[in-house]
């Protein structure tokens, strides 16, 4: 745990210090708010509920986290920092938790700056702060499984762009499995296998808490998705070291 | 001390090191030699566990680096021969970043400490990123000694440096390899005779040569040389007194001619001999036998 703590006070110090860190979180912000207040035509929806800007999120996630996480591995590897990485008495494991850790918190960071939406609506109606609270958590958990596959994809190759690209396709796929228009395409799947592949969608598992329901299996879902991607991260560091 | 036993690696089917045994006791610097691509970096890399053997065992002073590697890597300084750095980081916040990850306790004075000794206070705040090659590899020369690890790896520690910073390295190295087993990837063999106490090449993977510069030497099967300059009358009477035939090579002083001795005799000896014999030697020079010569053969790839 020391050795994962040190690993993420370095990650987070080249957030700071980094101005991607903060292009980032300005591209994140005014997407965020454009696709709530304009695409998403907030106040002439007249809900005191952030169900416009969370219904907006996955799709957003799916280019910008990709770009948090594409820089963790590729870069160590061009620079070959990764050498020294690896013979630090730190071990994989903690070096891998490190990292995914930095960037998901930096992701909350950036979630917390979305705070003025949650000003607005108090300041518009009475919400219900239950969907605000669960559909911010649960959020953030389905940012980790975006991040998780970003990490791994990271860890495949030594240009971001490659990762950044295969991490997009990845993660498209797992929102598209979860979207109702995708099924009449797979129709000529079996009914259980189509159900399973829906199942497998991030948008499903995301909706239920933005309506206020934090359901034990969806919190099992994307931390199952995200513990999954990092041991396939990890075994890829393992392989690349053994080819 | 570490040991390497067996050490092997394939990447695919070519095998960058084959069957790769030797030891590093506290004191050594063992000069690690070979041409480019021999399998240097490679050896390195797995006694650093970077990379992990396909066969073979690394052991520092009994412990295993398959075993317990993060124990193992506790002992270890290692400089990578690319002299990889975080670009966003000042120098001294790397230094404080590489001591952190070791979990030494006085960590802030021993940045202050490496940063002495391996003169990098000029550039102590400045980004790693814009830094000159020299300092490149002296971070990271820091790095590696900054936990005062019994066992350093340097992967071809002077490489880029002006001949200035060179000869600081090597008096650093002397200087450490006291206490420390020390091994040294280079290909300049000058610097291996000036620092190393013993010397290995490898060779399209495979050892070839563990001893010192002298075995290497011998491996050439070409003796040390030494030129004379005796008076013509003397030559009978010297190679009588040497036992070996003098090879002619002209006029030397006025009244005296240059001879040369191909031997393995040490110079003081044969001095001594030709002396007792009453030969007076106007000149008298002495040659060990060029090192570059015996690698080149000891090195020589089947073509």
């Amino acid at each position: 745990m020391q050795s994962a703590w040190i690993i993420i006070k370095k990650e987070l110090r080249s957030y700071v210090f980094s101005p991607l860190a903060f292009i980032f979180l300005t591209i994140f912000l005014a997407f965020q708010m454009g696709f709530t207040f304009i695409l998403g035509r907030f106040y002439e929806s007249n809900q005191a509920s952030l169900d416009i800007f969370f219904s907006f999120q996955p799709w957003l996630y799916l280019f910008l986290i990709p770009a948090i996480g594409m820089r963790l591995w590729a870069e160590e590897k061009s620079a070959g920092t990764i050498e020294t990485l690896a013979t630090l008495p730190l071990g994989m494991p903690s070096i891998i938790a490190g990292k995914f850790l930095a960037s998901w918190l930096f992701v909350l960071a950036a979630l917390v700056l979305t705070f003025p939406i949650v000003i607005t609506v108090f300041y518009l109606g009475s919400p219900d702060p239950g969907p605000m609270l669960s559909g911010y958590a649960m959020s953030w958990l389905m940012a980790g499984a975006f991040l998780a596959v970003a990490c791994f994809t990271s860890a495949l190759t030594r240009n971001q762009v490659i990762s950044f690209v295969l991490s997009v396709i990845i993660c498209f796929v797992f929102l598209l499995v979860g979207f109702g228009v995708f099924h009449d395409y797979l129709e000529f799947l079996p009914v259980g296998l189509l159900d399973f592949l829906s199942g497998l969608g991030f948008i499903p598992h995301f909706q239920k808490a933005v309506r206020g329901v934090i359901d034990l299996r969806d919190v099992v879902y994307f931390a199952s998705v995200i513990v999954f991607f990092l041991i396939l991260n990890a075994a890829v560091l393992e392989k690349k070291n053994e080819s | 001390m570490i040991t390497a036993a067996g050490l092997t690696k394939r990447f695919g089917s070519i095998t960058a090191v084959n069957d790769v045994t030797f030891t590093a006791a506290t004191g050594d610097v063992l000069g690690f030699l070979g041409p480019n691509g021999a399998g240097k970096s490679t050896t390195l890399r797995m006694l650093a566990g970077y990379l992990r053997p396909d066969a073979g065992t690394v052991t520092v002073d009994g412990a295993g680096m398959a075993g317990d590697p993060i124990a193992v890597k506790k002992k270890i300084g290692y400089m990578p021969e690319t002299t990889p750095l975080y670009r966003e980081m000042t120098a001294r916040e790397y230094l404080s970043f590489i001591a952190e990850a070791h979990g030494l306790e006085n960590a802030p004075r021993r940045v202050e400490e490496v940063i002495e000794t391996a003169n990098l206070g000029a550039i102590r705040h400045q980004l790693t990123g814009t830094i000159s090659k020299g300092y490149r590899s002296r971070l990271n020369f820091a790095a590696a000694v900054i936990h005062d690890p019994p066992v350093l790896l340097l992967d071809e520690p002077t490489d880029g440096l002006d001949p200035n910073q060179k000869n600081e390295i090597r008096k650093l190295i002397k200087k450490l390899s006291r206490s420390k087993a020390i091994i040294v990837s280079t290909h300049i063999l000058e610097e291996v005779e000036a620092m190393c106490s013993r010397i290995i090449i490898i060779s399209e993977g495979r050892l070839v040569l563990d001893g010192t510069a002298d075995d290497l030497r011998r491996s050439a099967g070409r003796p040390n040389a030494a030129v004379i300059g005796l008076k013509p009358q003397d030559r009978t009477a010297a190679e009588g007194v040497l036992g070996r035939s003098l090879a002619d090579l002209g006029a030397g002083a006025p009244g005296f001619e240059r001879f040369r001795l191909d031997t393995d005799e040490r110079p003081a000896s044969l001095g001594a001999r030709l002396a007792a014999a009453g030969i007076a030697c106007e000149e008298f020079c002495y040659y060990d036998a060029p090192l570059d010569d015996a690698f080149r053969r000891l090195t020589r790839t089947k073509e």
